[in-house]
């Protein structure tokens, strides 16, 4: 995993995110991307994702006053997507007869991700559908599981982060790392 | 050399990683592609109308919840007095024949015939009512003849 670019925002003082968070266009074009991409990894649905990352942003422009900055605005968006995430993925197994997967992300999304242009054509094919497979191993995955390791993967945060984004302590999220892994390695065709 | 085989563990190598190395570029090159439009002045209506739209189906449930509780209420109140009559009933149906059959064995009780050690009382018993009957007989006899001998003097 050495070679991957970490998208990570910079730290903000105290000061710095409420002054960030007077100006709500530029918290909401800041962090929309990150928020999105977060939740559309957890659930494989654009419209829904894009639902809730709606919610989030409006859950935070409400309580707004009551963020006192004791955490990053990174943390306390990424808390308020993961219990949406969380409210979400329960009320859908409450409506279980209510079909939720129209707008999954299909094949063709992930086929229109080009992952290197260098890369011969048959090799980009084999990279795609590796990808394919790892997406419907992290479907199989219990909600807590994914959570880490899309919090881990896509996000690239450290234990500690997660352990406090997510209200878990650290030997939890390895346990949920450590199992979560094992059922994409498993399910991703044994390999590595 | 634990704490290497723990980060071995949490840490893909080889094809896995870059395979979830790819899924992530993947991932975020799909996001980046939905979210590159800028956003539009009323972003948030959507989600602010979902939010007013189940605050809304909220009151409505708990409406419903609180109506049909009074709906129950008489319903409760009437099945109340239904576990007495239950409990009242099988003791009611269950007196009369036990009665009736406690009658009936002092019936044959009764009409049993009298042991012969007995008999002779049986015989005086049968007597004192006889002379009882006749006894009475007599004393009408007797207020017969003193009402006619009053009638012969004053004549």
């Amino acid at each position: 995993m050495g070679h991957i670019v970490s998208t990570e925002l910079p730290p903000l003082t105290q000061e710095q995110t409420v002054l960030e968070l007077s100006d709500f266009d530029e918290v909401v074009r800041l962090y929309r991307p990150r928020i999105f991409r977060f939740v559309m990894a957890s659930l494989g649905d654009r419209d829904v994702a894009e639902s809730l990352t709606q919610d989030c942003f409006l859950k935070a422009f409400n309580a707004r006053h009551q963020f006192r900055g004791e955490s990053s605005l990174s943390t306390w968006l990424t808390r308020i997507a993961l219990n949406l995430v969380r409210d979400h993925l329960r009320s859908r197994r409450i409506r279980f007869w209510q079909k939720t997967r129209d707008t999954a992300l299909d094949l063709v999304d992930i086929s229109d991700w080009i992952p290197d242009t260098t890369v011969s054509a048959e090799t980009a094919y084999l990279q795609r559908e590796r990808v394919k497979e790892i997406w419907r191993a992290v479907d199989e995955l219990s909600h807590q599981q994914r959570m880490v390791f899309i919090l881990r993967f896509v996000e690239e945060m450290e234990l500690s982060e997660i352990a406090e984004k997510t209200g878990m302590n650290a030997s939890t999220v390895k346990s949920h790392l450590y199992r979560a892994l094992r059922i994409v390695r498993e399910q991703a065709g044994g390999q590595a | 050399m634990n704490k290497q085989i723990e980060k071995q563990s949490l840490e893909p190598s080889g094809e896995l990683a870059a395979a979830i190395s790819n899924f992530r570029s993947a991932v975020t090159h799909i996001a980046d592609r939905e979210t590159a439009r800028p956003v539009p002045a009323d972003w948030l209506a959507p989600a602010r109308q979902r939010r007013r739209r189940a605050q809304h189906n909220m009151i409505l449930a708990w409406a419903c919840a609180a109506l049909l509780c009074f709906a129950m209420l008489p319903l409760s109140v009437d099945s109340h007095p239904a576990p007495v009559h239950q409990a009242v009933v099988p003791v009611a149906v269950q007196a009369p024949e036990s009665d009736s059959a406690l009658l009936e064995q002092v019936d044959t009780n009764v009409s049993q015939s009298v042991p012969s050690p007995l008999a002779p009382l049986v015989e005086l018993e049968n007597w004192n009512a006889t002379s009882n009957t006749t006894s009475s007989d007599a004393s009408v006899s007797e207020s017969a003849l003193t009402q006619t001998e009053r009638t012969n003097a004053n004549h």
